[in-house]
């Protein structure tokens, strides 16, 4: 019944991984997304999965929170299996009922499945490691050239970074409306798919009702705090690029080309 | 007949199997009896809203066992008739509310139960007159209304149902001062008249300590404490040492015992303060009388 | 230097919310205001730092009108405010990172904001705090994360509105100190609250009631005027309730006692 979430989800800790530039980390998960996507064989994944466990060891992270971030992701990620085991056409190694495994469906279901860990995995320690607020300052920084042409990036960070703060306290708003709705008798978890929709509305006004309340009470706060926008704003973090973050960048380049070559 | 609700060596963990489990309940043994007044007192993260989930299934303990009016709820399938027994109103129940229309937030929880619409309207407005919330057009929206109102109409949705028990938590929280004393009036009568049993969590002893007949101190989640609001009173300094509110006059009283005064500190009201003050003082103005007619 | 309101009046759409509002607040006074619910609290807190304009009347701050837009940013620096709900108004993940979000807007340069928000964060008693995610931490030390973002901020005045109402006994107990160690210091507070426990330590307090001032005066006169207090719909303090009552049956006292302490003082002399 309750929600858990750990995707978006900050542990500050005092590691190698943590001190590096978030703007390198940025830019060294979306390298390593590309290779996962471009990667067509296991040997390659499997070198990627060696540099993750290396860089999770690293960051101190205890591994149970990549594991939690891929929890709720499981049901889409056997899913994904199945379609592809019993879709692809090939040799046949089992059959049951209508449904016929092959050897190739195989291959691709596990690809597909290493593909989807590989990625989660690579994006929840992005964000373990990164406070949201550094996330957003190195998305602020890197899409700041494309300011000149008028792209709101300021704003669009900014907002990622509310909507981050917020999570936490949405999904425990949620979950405390569900249970008081449930105290008075509220069925949320049978029914047809209509009755469900319609069991839906006793959780889901009052969640838009308190958020935009909150919302309101957020912009006056920032008001108050002379908030007028990201013209003339200072940062207090300044960001500048060590051998450290250079080293990394290499390093990653250097993983994902050769997990493609090999 | 057995206990309303009993619960025998109670353990709850939340998020097992993860990096962040831990223990919020660690073996609580509790029986609450019908009719009963109680108000379950302990500081943030004692582990008071874990618990009263457990009244009404749900939550379920990880270890021992819940028993509502006969019924485990570990094993029950039906659980709904029990959260009909146990009306639970959350903190700050006003934000969830969600109907058009007044009469149709009061009659949600009716509905879910299946009454009939005649049987609606009449507990509906029955359920009204007792929280002194009749004057307000039933057709009128909730959203409209002032906070204190909003929390009424919140607490009014689950009392409709006529549960066995209410349970409150925090239900004061937020209110001024005239609404927090309204408030625990009417639910003050409600178990006097009504014989309604009533459960209140807080964290303030001062204000619920007049109604209550019954003080549960929970503390890191174990009973720490279990009595009379008399009996509570006289650890007071437990009380202040984990930070609760103690009524001013309680701490008044203690202070001046520590301070050599023989008088007790575990009163109730402002009157028996005066009274034991009036006493003391009577009793040392002897004493000097004593003193100076002796030296003399 | 002072936050000056004369002969203040607001509407809301045409409704009067405040009417004919007079009082000052001087830099390290504690001025209280107190009222129940729908008293015009909240809206006379916003008229302090010119989020609402008088519709009739001034508010000046340290000499400046806060109806002068082209100065609302330095209105706005010079008095603080603090709201109700902890929740709703911390904007970053981590506390350094939000306390440092006011000084950012000033476009202070990075290494005088880190000292600003080193010197907020002891202020307040969190500075070990510092790296922690606002999320795990308790009622009391996210609203004193609050005040460290006001505080870095260098304000003059502070404006808390109802800061504890949300909080339990222990996190009553740590915003208030905090407070009061502030006033030390040389903060102009203005307090707003229904819990007039919390108002022992004011210079001065004044009940608000149906948008007009219902009275004013030093704390001990308000706190010990139980009938007024009861007209408007508080509760008199415990303690100045007790001693009134053993002042009827003949217990002398020089000045009736408000807190815990002077009543046993006064008591064991």
């Amino acid at each position: 019944m309750a929600i858990e979430i750990s995707f978006g989800q900050y542990l500050p800790l005092n590691s190698s991984i943590h001190r590096l530039d978030p703007r390198i980390k940025l830019i060294a998960t979306f390298i390593s997304i590309i290779f996962i996507f471009i990667i067509k064989d296991f040997l390659g994944y499997a070198l990627l999965a060696c540099f993750l466990l290396g860089l999770i060891i690293l960051s101190k992270v205890p591994p149970l929170y990549i594991f939690r971030g891929l929890r709720p992701l499981l049901f889409f990620i056997l899913l994904t299996f199945f379609l592809h085991l019993f879709t692809t056409q090939g040799t046949v190694i089992f059959q049951w009922w209508f449904l016929k495994g092959t050897m190739e469906g195989l291959r691709n279901g596990l690809l597909m499945v290493s593909r989807f860990m590989l990625l989660i995995s690579f994006s929840t320690l992005l964000t373990l490691t990164c406070s949201p607020l550094e996330l957003t300052d190195a998305l602020e920084s890197l899409l700041s050239p494309l300011k000149r042409i008028g792209f709101p990036s300021h704003e669009i960070a900014m907002m990622m970074s509310i909507a981050l703060r917020f999570i936490p306290v949405l999904v425990e708003e949620t979950n405390r409306i569900i249970k008081a709705q449930v105290a008075r008798g509220a069925d949320i978890e049978s029914g047809g798919i209509l009755n469900r929709a319609k069991n839906l509305i006793p959780i889901l006004v009052p969640l838009f009702i308190n958020t935009f309340k909150r919302a309101d009470d957020l912009a006056l706060a920032m008001e108050v705090r002379c908030y007028r926008g990201g013209e003339g704003r200072t940062k207090m973090k300044e960001y500048t690029l060590s051998h450290r973050d250079y080293l990394f960048l290499f390093i990653s380049i250097i993983v994902g080309i050769l997990s493609v070559l090999i | 007949m057995p206990s309303l609700i009993e619960l025998r060596d109670v353990w709850y963990q939340y998020n097992p199997n993860s990096p962040l489990s831990y223990w919020a309940l660690k073996g609580i043994n509790l029986k609450i009896e019908r009719g009963e007044f109680i108000s379950i007192i302990g500081p943030t993260g004692s582990g008071k809203s874990t618990l009263i989930q457990h009244f009404n299934g749900l939550l379920k303990p990880t270890k021992g066992e819940v028993i509502v009016d006969g019924i485990e709820i570990s094993k029950t399938k039906d659980l709904k008739s029990i959260r009909k027994k146990v009306g639970m109103v959350f903190q700050y129940p006003e934000t969830q509310i969600f109907s058009e229309t007044i009469y149709d937030e009061l009659a949600f929880g009716l509905r879910n139960y299946g009454y009939s619409e005649d049987e609606i309207r009449e507990k509906v407005e029955e359920v009204t007159k007792k929280l002194g919330i009749d004057y307000i057009p039933l057709d009128k929206s909730p959203f409209l209304l002032s906070g204190g109102e909003m929390r009424r109409i919140a607490i009014a949705s689950i009392l409709a149902m006529e549960p066995e028990v209410f349970v409150l938590d925090e239900p004061l929280a937020n209110l001024d001062p005239k609404g927090r004393k309204e408030l625990l009036k009417e639910i003050d009568y409600l178990n006097r008249k009504e014989s309604l049993t009533v459960i209140i969590v807080s964290h303030d002893l001062s204000e619920v300590s007049r109604y209550a007949d019954r003080i549960i101190v929970l503390f890191d989640g174990t009973i720490i404490m279990d009595g009379s609001p008399r009996e509570i009173f006289k650890n007071v300094e437990k009380l202040l040492e984990i930070s609760l509110g103690v009524p001013q006059i309680v701490e008044l009283l203690y202070t001046l015992h520590k301070k050599g005064a023989d008088i007790p500190y575990n009163i109730l009201n402002i009157d028996e303060a005066v009274k034991t003050i009036v006493k003391w003082r009577k009793s040392l103005g002897n004493r000097d009388k004593l003193r100076t007619i002796s030296t003399s | 230097m002072s936050i000056e309101v004369k002969n203040l009046s607001f509407s809301y759409e045409g409704n009067p919310v405040l009417e004919n509002i007079t009082f000052c607040v001087n830099s390290g006074e504690f001025l209280g205001i107190a009222g129940p619910n729908g008293s015009g609290k909240s809206t006379l807190a916003k008229c302090l730092n010119g989020i609402f304009s008088p519709t009739k009347g001034e508010v000046i701050v340290d000499g400046i009108s806060v109806a002068d837009k082209s100065k609302q940013w330095i209105v706005r620096q010079t008095v603080g405010l603090v709201f109700q709900n902890p929740d709703n108004q911390l904007v970053a993940s981590v506390v350094e990172e939000d306390v440092a979000f006011g000084p950012e807007n000033l476009g202070i340069p990075p290494s005088i904001i880190r000292e600003r928000v080193q010197y907020a964060l002891e202020r307040v008693g969190l500075i070990n705090e510092r790296k922690r995610l606002v999320s795990t931490l308790s009622g009391g030390q996210k609203q004193r994360v609050a005040i460290a973002g006001i505080l870095a901020m260098k304000p003059r005045y502070i404006v808390l509105d109802e800061p504890t109402s949300m909080l339990d006994p222990i996190g009553r107990k740590e915003v208030l100190s905090t407070v009061l160690q502030l006033k030390e210091e040389g903060v102009g507070i203005v307090y707003i609250t229904h819990h007039l426990e919390e108002l022992v330590y004011a210079d001065k307090i004044v009940l608000l009631y149906g948008g007009k001032i219902f009275k004013e005066g030093t704390a001990r006169d308000i706190l010990t005027d139980e009938d007024t207090l009861k007209r408007i719909g508080l509760d008199i303090p415990e303690i100045p309730a007790l001693a009134l009552k053993l002042k009827k049956l003949d217990i002398k006292f020089n000045k009736i006692p408000l807190t815990v302490e002077e009543m046993v003082n006064a008591l064991l002399d």
